[in-house]
């Protein structure tokens, strides 16, 4: 991964957490990592654990944030997500989100949407 | 977390009683899982059921759900498990008990809404035998459930409405059966349409009132089609006992309309002679009926007999003598009933001009003989009666024809003829003469000595064999019954004889 791209998710993890703390969510957690991969925010509301996938693009991205959450995506979540409770003996409901951003050039925000339980 | 809601099963025209388990998880990912066998149209209800609870405007669970249809060990089909398992969802998530013991049945559409499901007369059939008192079937399907009486049949429009009857702010009102919405069909011709033809149209009437097999063989545009559509006209309507049979094998096969209730009018079922076996006297990987179990009680027209395929015509063979036909499968084995009168058309010859009397048949003997090979003889012998369609005379054709004898008036004689045998056959499980064996033929049909002399003689002259021989005997008393005698005269037997196929 170049170092640009970096930036940008970087970037785009940041907005989503707090664009999620607005909606009451808390962060348990940021970029939670094992050797299957990365989580990139780990948050919770009511009582229920969730997984956050950040997908940020540019807007002259030819591709939309949403084409990359594909099923091999979402089993490698489900998979992180389940070493994650396991790991930390977690006893309940837990749902895996995504949030995708798209962004002008001077970095302004063009859309954020959130996607609740996403399974492919 | 778990409820357990009542739901059926069914292959062919058995049902069982399936248990429709629920369970909420608080742990895990959430998902929406269904075990316990389910065809490709129950694992599908996942979608359908999330969608409809959606759209009703609650919150579908975020848990995870697990459902499992018992016993496990039943494969699952149809698409009637929906209501059932939104129900048991619906009653964990917002947690009300269901009131009483009742089943649940019918598909979902994605607004919520209920759709018109097939197989609600079994359903309520099942019900009235397990003594459970309410069953909740979608609208369109309620009529058809409430021919059974002493079940409560809740008719359910959408989940919503459902779910206020649940909270008692809303009752649901169990439907009475409305008998106006029974199927009739009108004949496709009527007699009096038909010129000439009179032994064409005696031979309908003969074997309307006796139940029997025809075969009517003849040149082309002679009217062999024509006197076979006039049929379904001049039977009489189907008692009750039997409506009820019919209704059930078409309310399995998902041909009542929605709304619809009892069929009435005997089936008149006409397939194309490309019909496969499977499509002729059913089967399939899950056996379904065929084209013979929806003629039940009814007339199976097959047009043009010799282009039928061997195999689908041979398969015919025992379900004409027996009246219901055993499917076994590897998913399992189902009785279907087929009671149906044969009535077959055929020509000569494959020009068709054989035996006319102005025009030149082309065929070679040779060909003659292997179109007339298609047809096995076990077949020919089981058809009851045979007749030769005239061509008609184009004299007769012109306007000022006088109009022959009505459907109606046959009609008349038919059920008169009827009801003398539904009279002599109170006590056997039978209705026409059709269906004698040959103990209640010896116990019903005294032949005199001369009649006796004359069955004999046309038999040995007609070479016909031991199944033919007791034929002619149950026609003969037909034709008794149509002039209202009590015992079988010389006029009678000789009548009977003519409709035999001679060599």
């Amino acid at each position: 991964m170049n170092g640009w791209n970096r930036e940008l998710g970087v970037f785009g993890e940041e907005i989503a957490g707090q664009y999620l703390r607005c909606k009451g969510y808390k962060i348990v957690a940021r970029n939670y990592q094992n050797k299957y991969g990365e989580i990139d925010l780990i948050m919770s509301k009511s009582s229920c654990l969730v997984f956050v996938e950040v997908k940020t693009r540019k807007k002259k991205c030819l591709v939309t944030p949403e084409c990359s959450l594909n099923k091999y995506k979402c089993l490698k979540l489900r998979r992180n997500a389940a070493c994650y409770v396991f790991q930390n003996k977690y006893k309940g409901i837990y749902r895996i989100d995504a949030v995708c951003i798209v962004v002008f050039d001077n970095n302004s925000i063009k859309r954020i949407n959130h996607y609740k339980n996403i399974q492919a | 977390m778990v409820v357990k809601i009542s739901s059926i099963a069914n292959t062919g025209l058995d049902v069982i009683g399936i248990d429709v388990e629920v369970n909420l998880a608080n742990r895990g990912l959430p998902n929406f899982e269904i075990v316990g066998l389910p065809s490709k149209a129950v694992e599908e209800s996942r979608k359908r059921v999330k969608m409809a609870i959606e759209n009703s405007g609650i919150t579908f669970p975020l848990k995870k759900i697990t459902v499992n249809l018992a016993p496990a060990d039943v494969p699952k089909e149809g698409s009637y498990y929906d209501l059932p398992i939104a129900v048991g969802i619906l009653s964990l998530a917002a947690g009300f008990k269901l009131p009483f013991e009742s089943i649940f049945f019918g598909e979902l559409s994605l607004n919520g809404n209920l759709r018109h499901t097939k197989g609600a007369l079994l359903l309520a059939l099942f019900a009235k035998e397990k003594g459970i008192n309410s069953i909740f079937v979608p609208q369109d399907s309620a009529n058809e459930a409430a021919i059974v009486k002493g079940v409560d049949v809740y008719p359910v429009n959408n989940l919503n409405q459902l779910l206020t009857f649940f909270y008692g702010q809303m009752p649901i009102k169990p439907v009475k059966h409305n008998s106006t919405n029974n199927i009739y069909a009108c004949p496709e011709s009527n007699m009096a349409e038909i010129i000439g033809q009179e032994q064409g149209k005696r031979v309908l009437e003969i074997s309307a009132s006796g139940g029997y097999n025809l075969f009517l063989v003849g040149s082309p545009g002679s009217g062999k089609t024509m006197l076979s559509r006039a049929l379904p006209g001049i039977l009489p309507d189907l008692t009750e006992r039997e409506s009820l049979e019919v209704t059930k094998i078409y309310s399995a096969s998902g041909l009542i309309p929605p709304g619809g209730s009892m069929v009435k009018v005997r089936p008149f079922r006409s397939p194309h002679h490309t019909i496969s076996t499977v499509g002729l006297v059913g089967g399939g990987s899950k056996p379904k009926a065929g084209e013979i179990s929806l003629a039940h009680r009814g007339v199976l027209f097959l047009d043009e007999l010799n282009e039928f395929s061997r195999a689908a015509l041979e398969a015919l063979r025992q379900p004409i003598e027996d009246g219901h036909l055993t499917i076994s499968r590897s998913k399992g084995s189902v009785n279907y009933l087929a009671k149906f009168m044969l009535v077959a058309s055929a020509n000569p010859c494959p020009c068709g001009y054989l035996y006319h009397p102005k025009k030149n048949c082309i065929c070679t003997q040779r060909e003659v003989e292997k179109y007339r090979k298609k047809i096995s003889g076990p077949l020919l012998d089981r058809i009851d009666m045979y007749l030769e369609v005239p061509v008609v005379d184009l004299k007769g054709l012109s306007q000022n024809y006088k109009i022959g004898i009505s459907s109606e008036a046959v009609r008349a004689n038919v059920v008169q003829a009827r009801s003398i045998q539904l009279k002599r056959f109170q006590r056997d499980k039978i209705y026409v003469n059709g269906e004698m064996n040959n103990k209640q033929i010896r116990k019903y049909c005294y032949l005199s000595k001369d009649v006796d002399k004359l069955l004999l003689r046309g038999a040995t002259a007609f070479q016909l064999s031991a199944r033919s021989y007791f034929k002619v005997i149950r026609i003969a008393r037909t034709i008794a019954d149509l002039d209202s005698s009590q015992e079988i005269n010389v006029q009678h037997m000789a009548e009977a004889l003519q409709y035999q196929m001679k060599n």
